[in-house]
């Protein structure tokens, strides 16, 4: 039995289908969901959706949402969402290199909201390098 | 009667022009509530889930649970976010909103103090005319997108948060159809939840409250990123109304303006016939 997949985010569903298992990046760590996964909700970190669907993995990169679980479906709502193919690797590289200057720039001195804005930006940047085929 | 001729002529060229201009501007404006009612339409999935959610875990949790549910002691300081079009040229659609958000600020005016955000160049004029002072102003949005709403939701979450406001209020147009748009004020924080639509049981990890840490701040942003959609898609509706009306209005012109362009034509002709004839007679 499989279990159906959707990611949706406020501009659009971006995958919708029936998956044989998929890994979802939550902040207590990564757990994966097979059929019949008992029912619960779990916040999402900027991270890299991977689901299976006929032998085949694929993936997605999402940052923040969260994901909910229930027997026969996973749905993930997140902010933002981007198929692997859809990422640019030489862009993706770029954006990962600008945020980690960025955090070096603004040091450990700075009021801890910034730093936390840089890391989360970190985060995001390496994630999409991370589905990036 | 020659001049009289030439001065009609000329305003039926000048009334074909406007003509083309309205039917122009009745396309881009269709081609444009189509795209912004797919936009709607895309985002549903978003909506009924985020709002089952919401429902389903803050029906187990008392109101101080997260600090944009909990109202403050006394709402003594209402904020209204004020949604409108940047450009004109849309029927009554930003006069609608306007009167809307007048009549809501006039029913709290007795017990609270208020305040303004301005969302869209209509609103900030609007109430600079009226010498009413804006808060905070967002402008040139010329296509929706999340990004933007993420920034407006986020100034008013901090304010709220730092309880320089008790209510935010948000007054938009609701999109029904290219003809219907109504004038809405909605409750945006503190978050009002719809526990009816929660069904079933999660496990939640690792709990609750770490999960409304995200679930409130995104489902505040979301709902303004629909009103922000809603606005949207009744501009390009109503300015497609507007140029329809328009363009009918300038063909029931050309034709009077032909009408009278024909009369005269006529009597210029009968004039000159009338002098040859009296020219023929005199001889």
């Amino acid at each position: 039995m499989a279990t159906h997949l959707s990611i949706v985010t406020p501009e659009s569903p971006i995958v919708e289908l029936d998956v044989d298992s998929v890994v979802i990046p939550g902040t207590e760590g990564q757990f994966g969901v097979l059929a019949e996964h008992e029912a619960f909700l779990a916040p999402l970190r900027a991270g890299v959706v991977e689901y299976r669907v006929a032998g085949e993995t694929h993936r997605v990169a999402v940052s923040g949402g969260f994901a909910e679980v229930t027997q026969e479906r996973a749905t993930i709502l997140a902010r933002t969402a981007e198929v692997s193919n859809q990422i640019d690797r030489a862009r993706a590289e770029q954006a990962v290199d600008r945020a980690r200057n960025e955090l070096e720039r603004i040091g450990v001195q700075s009021p801890p909201e910034e730093v936390q804005i840089a890391r989360d930006e970190l985060d995001r940047a390496e994630a999409r390098l991370n589905a990036a085929e | 009667m020659g001049a009289n001729l030439r001065d009609i002529k000329k305003r039926i060229v000048g009334v074909q022009k406007t003509q083309k201009i309205t039917r122009a501007m009745k396309m881009v404006s269709a081609a444009k509530l189509a795209r912004a009612t797919r936009a709607i339409k895309s985002a549903r999935p978003y909506a009924e889930k985020i709002q089952q959610v919401l429902g389903a875990v803050s029906s187990g949790l008392d109101a101080d649970s997260h600090p944009l549910f909990a109202p403050h002691e006394n709402t003594s300081k209402v904020e209204f976010v004020v949604l409108s079009s940047d450009r004109g040229l849309c029927g009554a659609f930003n006069a609608n909103i306007m009167k809307r958000a007048l009549e809501l600020m006039e029913k709290r005016r007795g017990d609270a103090e208020i305040s303004l955000v301005a969302v869209g160049r209509k609103t900030i004029e609007f109430f600079a005319r009226r010498n009413v002072e804006i808060g905070k102003s967002w402008k040139g949005i010329s296509q929706v997108n999340a990004d933007i709403a993420r920034e407006i939701a986020g100034y008013l979450m901090d304010r709220y948060r730092n309880e320089e406001v008790d209510e935010v209020v948000l007054v938009y147009s609701e999109f029904q159809s290219a003809l219907t748009q109504s004038p809405t004020g909605k409750q945006l924080l503190p978050v009002v939840t719809d526990e009816s639509e929660a069904d079933g049981e999660y496990e939640i990890e690792p709990g609750p409250k770490e999960l409304l840490q995200t679930l409130v701040p995104q489902a505040v942003e979301f709902a303004v990123f629909r009103a922000l959609l809603e606005n949207q898609a009744g501009e390009h509706g109503a300015r497609m109304t507007a140029m329809e009306n328009a363009t009918n209005n300038t063909s029931e012109l050309i034709e009077t303006l032909t009408l009278d362009f024909n009369k005269a034509r006529q009597a210029a002709i009968t004039a000159e016939l009338v002098e040859i004839v009296s020219g023929a007679d005199a001889l």
